[in-house]
This record gives structure tokens, C-alpha cells and sequence, in this order.
């Protein structure tokens, strides 16, 4: 247990599963000053406790390529203006994705659809999503696991963008039962929900869980705006690595992210599960 | 209320036939002999002439009929009447003809399954949705009666529109049969069947009104049971309750139970006030309840079975729900409702820890419907929390990247909220035959 911080850093990139058995943990952590991100921050400026105990933290390299798996409804109530203004934010997003960035496309109705998996090839997902014809009712927690599984066991940072106009009415898997899915990926969920009334709670459950966020706007025109500060916001996060120390493997753990500034406000998953080495 | 209904209507004819009779004109008189002529020449189960001739009567038309028609019933029945004027004594030929052509329950059980088949085929035209019915008088006639049902589409409120007429009126039709001929099993077969239907065109205000009539017609008929316990859970489940998301719940009972909902309530508020939708864990209470009545009535309905192992999973009772899965399971049901239990079982083990066990039945249920997401997305949730990732990546290879809606079909969860809805059809076909 007396590995060297470089160490987990280089054996984390090489596997990048957050559940893996080497027990490195990854956290994708969200730094503002109540307005916008703070960057600059060194890994010395954060202060990381798990289950109570405090961790030695290494920093990732913030230039690493990520993946962004966008997870859309395209159910009966997007057609029409929704779906193009839809259409219009995912294009945004995809373009401001750099070069070693991959994307991804999942749709959920009550069928969840892995459309794309994760390709640089962001022309086919635009073509794929203009070719959707919205049916049928809102699976918004099946379509949120199947993009968390999309990326899964792949390299780099991983961003779920879900974007649903309306709430849950169709799916099999229960919110604990995401929430559990979610506690056990590196993934971070932002969640765009344009419903005029009560947006869905269990979205914002589950984009809590991961550390991420839930926006809600009140027209679909707004969804491009969205997209691209989520792209924004993502890529102004802070990747923390740490080797748990001090604390059983397995289960459950809370993680407490702090920075050592003051007036700063941290984002971050609250927890993580761990395994036991075998 | 089919037997208050029979019984008001008989009310009504054997006390007041005389000033009936003095209501009568020659146009009501001639749309009774046209009604009369439509049951006599239907055939149950074809959309013919006498179908489209039933379902061309206004309101108006309806009005007409209703005086007629409570003497016309009397005389079928056989109940002694002696007519005083020439369109009263028209009335009393005609059905002293009906009675003695077809007797008084084979018409009736003709005339109900007119109107059943004017009902259905006056859903295929899709009615106009409007933001708001006005309100109308609530009459004791079944011929008037209709009721403004709410439309909303995967959560969100399209408007109001009217239901059919020709339920309520062929409910009553029933009601008359049940006190004709109380061990009659049409009436159970109608219901079941006709609530079937409702079910597959997720017309849940109708089959609510339907089921409440059904329940005091056949208060212990383990299918009637089974029904009204489909009903509740559905109610209980996310489709449902999504309307009451936003919702002050407080000032919802307080309108139901006869106050005025607040002015500041929300616009949300206001409509669930409206609504006749159950909070979840009542509607959980009462489902279970009715399940386990319907299985005492007829302890092999495999189905209601495997519902109430769904609702004792929302209620948290997972070692009691796989005792109810594995008993519908060891009758060797149907696939759908095998599906059904291997789903449930697979996900009351895994709450119970039992992720071996949860396994195998996530893993039996994918073997009769391999294309099937939820068992696909169970079986790939369990992989995970088994830290086993090839294997939670591997249940989610099936999933079509580009589905269709028929592929919906291919998952028999996606089709859980119809109920006995997907039978509609050989039942309605059953019936008809009889």
C-alpha cells in the first residue's frame, strides 16, 4: 500500500476504470467562484478525505482527450421544434470537441438506443440524430445507463450529457439502481432538462452522484447555450487521483473534496464504490 | 353502477309508465323502432350497417330515446303494462316482438354487444381534443351519461375529451341481464373482456368507471379482482404518478373530500384535484389488497401472482415477492407472464442479496425473450454491482441501435401498463362466440 502517487497516475491512465482492482480512485472535481470556473489550481490546493481520512492527491494532466456521450429522448413529445433546436445543441457541443476527443450517441423513447459508440467521427453522429423520428414515452433512467455503460471501461475523462424534455415514465431500472451504476463510473452526468414545470428529480439524484450537475431551461431554443457551457464546465474541471489509504477497500466510501482557499465552492462525487483487491 | 342503474330504470318504468307514455312523441317513438331494428339485425363482432346506425345518434337523438326506452325495457322484461295512447301501444308491440323473437336476456345480451361494438369502432376515429369540456348535467339516464376523461401522452396533459355513450348504456344493459340471470357468465366474460380493451388503449378513466361498476355487479370474480388490482398498480406506477409531480397533495385530498382547492394552488395542483389518481403507496396498499383477494378467489391466476410480487418489491418486501414469483412460476404460466415473474424474481433476489439467484432468473427471462431490454438492463445492472464489467457490457449487446416502435414488442415490460390488455382481442373473440 506504499505505492508512489506517479505510480497510480500512470497505472490509472493505462486502465481508467474506476471500480478497477488496482484501487486507484479518480474524481472529477468542479472548482468556482460562485460565477465561473477557477483554474490554475495545483493538486497541493486540494484536500481529499475518504471515509473521514485524508488522501495524498496527484493532479491529472487537464489536456487529457475526453469522451462525451450524449444521451438525448427522443421521444413522441420532442418532435418538431424541440428535435431541431435539439439538433442545433448537440452540433454545437460537437464542435467545440478538439482533436483526440471522441463522441458518442445514445437515444432513449421507452427504447434505449446505442446509436454511435464513441467515434471521432462526429459527422455520422450528426447525421445519425437527423435521421430520428421521435416516438413513443421518456425511459430517461435506462437511457442514463446505458450511456454510463457506454463509457464504461474506456480511456480518458468521461462526460454524459442527458437532455430530456420531459420526466421519467417508461423505464425498467429504478433511480437506486442507476445510482448505484453511477457510484461505480468515473463519468461525470450533466443533465439538461427542459421541462416548463418540476424537472425530474431522479436526474438531478443521478448527476449529484457523479459530481456533475442538472440544468434546467425553460425554452429548447436555450439547449445550444446549454451544451456548450457544459463543454465548457467539463473541461475546466480538476482530475484528482489518489490510492485510498487508511480505509478498508471494499463498499461504500464518502468522499469529502475540499479546496484549501477560501471562497471557492467545489463540485464533486460524494462517493465512490470501492473493491477489494482479490 | 349497472344494478343502481337497472334498478332506477325499472323504478321509473313500473311507477311513472303512464306519464312516460304521455312524454312519448312519434320521433322518439321512430328512433326506438330504429334502435330496435339495429340489435335485432347486428352481428356481434362486425362493424355493420346497425354499428354506424348506433353511432350517428346525437345527443339529442339519445334524449329522444330515453323515454321510450325505459317502457320498452319494462315490456321485454315481461313486467305487466297496458298502454293508454297509439305511440305507447307502437312501444309495446315492438317489444312484445323482441320478447318473443329473442327473449329478454338474448336481447339484451344482443343490444350489449351492439353497443360494445359501436364503442370500439367509434375509437378508431380519434377524438378531438379540446384545452376544456364544458361541464354537463349528470343525469340518472345511462343514455346521457358521459363523462370528461383527461388525455395525456408520456406524462403531459393534451387536453380533455368525452367518453363514448355507449358504455354506460351497455353497462346498464348488463346490470338489467345480472338481475335477469345472476349465474349468467356473459356478464363476467363482458367485463373482463370489455375492461381488456380499455386496457390496451390505456383508456384508464374509462376502465375506472368500468371497474367500479364491475365491482358491484361481480364483487368476488377473481378476474374482476385481477382488474381492479391491474388498475391500481398502474396507478402506482411512474406513468401515472407523474401527474401528481409538483403537486400541493394536501390541498388534493382537501378537494376531494369537498373543499374548494386554494386559489394560489398551482395550475398542477388544480388538475390533480381533477384526477382521480391514487398517491403511490395507497395505490401500492390497495393493489396488493386486491391481488391477494383475486388469488384467494382463484389461487392459480398466475398473473395476479406475478403483480403482486411487482407491488411487494415497490413495498419493499422482497423475500414475500420471490415466494410469489417462484409459486407462479412452478405453474408453468405463460411466457409473458412467465417473463413477468423471472423479471420480478431476478430483481427481489438482487434486493434480497441474492445476486446467484438474481442472475438466473434475469438469465430465464432473457431465454424466452431474448430482444428484451428491461431483462437486458437488469442482467447488465447485476454484472456491474459485480464489480464484472465485460459481463455488464456484454448484456447490452443486443440492444438494437436503431429500434422501430414495433420493437417495443420484443419486451413484454414495455407492455406490463395494458395489463390484460394484450388479450383483448381472444377474449373479446370468445365472447363474441357465445
Amino acid at each position: 500500500m506504499l505505492w508512489r502517487a506517479t505510480f497510480v497516475v500512470t497505472s490509472l491512465i493505462a486502465l481508467q476504470t474506476f471500480s478497477s482492482r488496482t484501487l486507484g480512485v479518480r474524481v472529477d472535481v468542479l472548482v468556482t467562484d460562485g460565477r465561473a470556473p477557477v483554474g490554475g489550481l495545483r493538486a497541493a490546493d486540494f484536500e481529499v478525505r475518504d471515509n473521514g481520512v485524508p488522501q495524498t492527491v496527484a493532479l491529472l494532466t487537464s489536456s487529457e482527450p475526453i469522451n462525451v456521450v450524449l444521451a438525448l429522448d427522443v421521444s413522441a413529445s420532442t418532435d418538431g421544434k424541440r428535435q431541431a433546436d435539439l439538433q442545433r445543441a448537440s452540433g454545437a457541443l460537437l464542435a467545440g470537441l478538439k482533436p483526440g476527443d471522441r463522441a458518442a450517441l445514445v437515444t432513449f423513447t421507452q427504447a434505449v438506443a446505442p446509436r454511435i459508440p464513441l467515434t471521432a467521427d462526429f459527422p455520422a453522429i450528426r447525421a445519425s440524430f437527423a435521421a430520428i423520428q421521435p416516438f413513443g414515452e421518456t425511459a430517461i433512467l435506462d437511457g442514463v445507463f446505458v450511456a454510463l455503460m457506454s463509457v464504461q471501461a474506456q480511456p480518458g475523462r468521461s462526460l454524459v450529457v442527458v437532455c430530456t424534455d420531459g420526466n421519467d415514465t417508461a423505464s425498467w431500472l429504478s433511480v437506486g439502481e442507476v445510482l448505484e451504476a453511477a457510484k461505480r463510473s468515473n463519468a461525470v452526468i450533466y443533465a439538461v432538462s427542459a421541462v416548463e414545470a418540476r424537472p425530474p428529480s431522479e436526474l438531478k439524484d443521478v448527476s449529484d452522484a457523479t459530481g456533475g450537475q442538472m440544468l434546467q431551461v425553460t425554452a429548447s431554443r436555450d439547449l445550444a447555450a446549454a451544451f456548450e457551457r457544459i463543454l465548457s464546465d467539463f473541461r475546466s474541471r480538476y482530475t484528482l487521483a489518489f490510492t485510498p489509504e487508511g480505509v478498508e477497500a471494499g463498499g461504500l466510501h464518502r468522499l469529502d473534496v475540499r479546496v484549501k482557499r477560501s471562497g471557492l465552492s467545489v463540485k464533486a462525487r460524494p462517493s465512490y464504490v470501492g473493491l477489494s483487491p482479490k | 353502477m349497472p344494478l343502481v342503474v337497472a334498478a332506477i330504470l325499472m323504478t321509473v318504468a313500473l311507477r311513472s309508465s303512464a306519464a312516460v307514455a304521455r312524454d312519448l312523441s312519434s320521433t322518439s317513438v321512430a328512433l326506438l323502432e330504429r334502435w330496435n331494428s339495429a340489435v335485432a339485425n347486428h352481428t356481434p363482432g362486425k362493424f355493420d350497417e346497425a354499428v354506424e346506425h348506433v353511432m350517428a345518434f346525437s345527443y339529442e337523438d339519445r334524449r329522444q330515446l330515453d323515454t321510450p326506452m325505459r317502457t320498452f325495457l319494462l315490456v321485454l322484461s315481461g313486467a305487466p303494462y297496458e298502454p293508454d295512447a297509439a305511440l305507447a301501444k307502437r312501444v309495446h308491440l315492438l317489444a312484445r316482438g323482441a320478447r318473443e323473437h329473442f327473449g329478454y336476456e338474448a336481447f339484451l345480451t344482443r343490444a350489449v354487444m351492439l353497443h360494445t361494438d359501436a364503442a370500439i369502432a367509434g375509437a378508431r376515429t380519434s377524438p378531438q381534443i379540446v384545452p376544456a369540456l364544458p361541464p354537463r348535467m349528470a343525469g340518472l339516464s345511462p343514455l346521457l351519461a358521459t363523462q370528461r376523461m383527461t388525455v395525456n401522452r408520456d406524462g403531459e396533459i393534451l387536453g380533455e375529451i368525452e367518453s363514448n355513450w355507449n358504455w354506460p348504456f351497455a353497462r346498464s344493459l348488463v346490470g338489467l341481464l345480472k338481475i335477469a340471470s345472476p349465474t349468467d357468465a356473459f356478464v363476467g366474460d363482458w367485463y373482463h373482456a370489455t375492461a381488456a380493451y380499455m386496457f390496451s388503449r390505456l383508456e384508464f378513466a374509462e376502465v375506472w368507471e368500468h371497474l367500479a361498476s364491475a365491482r358491484i355487479v361481480l364483487p368476488d370474480d377473481a378476474r374482476i379482482l385481477f382488474d381492479r388490482g391491474s388498475y391500481i398498480d398502474i396507478q402506482a406506477m411512474p406513468m401515472t404518478q407523474v401527474l401528481l409531480r409538483g403537486v400541493d397533495l394536501n390541498a388534493v385530498q382537501q378537494a376531494r373530500n369537498g373543499r374548494s382547492v386554494p386559489r394560489t394552488a398551482s395550475a398542477a395542483t388544480r388538475r390533480a384535484a381533477m384526477l382521480e389518481i391514487p398517491q403511490k403507496e395507497t395505490a401500492l396498499a390497495d393493489a396488493e389488497s386486491l391481488f391477494r383477494r383475486a388469488l384467494r378467489a382463484d389461487p392459480g391466476l398466475a398473473e395476479a401472482r406475478v403483480r403482486l410480487a411487482r407491488v411487494l418489491i415497490e413495498r419493499g418486501h422482497h423475500e414475500e415477492a420471490l415466494t410469489e414469483a417462484d409459486a407462479a412460476l412452478a405453474g408453468n404460466p405463460p411466457d409473458v407472464v412467465a417473463f413477468y415473474g423471472h423479471l420480478f424474481g431476478g430483481r427481489a433476489a438482487q434486493a434480497a442479496g441474492r445476486y446467484d439467484a438474481a442472475a438466473r432468473y434475469f438469465d430465464s427471462a432473457l431465454q424466452r425473450f431474448p430482444d428484451a431490454q428491461s431483462a437486458m438492463l437488469a442482467r447488465s445492472q447485476l454484472a456491474l454491482l459485480r464489480a464484472d464489467v465485460t459481463g455488464a457490457a456484454a448484456a447490452l449487446e443486443r440492444l438494437p441501435a436503431d429500434p422501430r416502435p414495433e420493437a417495443l414488442e420484443a419486451d413484454p415490460w414495455t407492455y406490463y401498463r395494458y395489463a390484460i390488455g394484450r388479450e383483448w382481442q381472444p377474449l373479446y373473440a370468445a365472447l363474441r362466440i357465445k
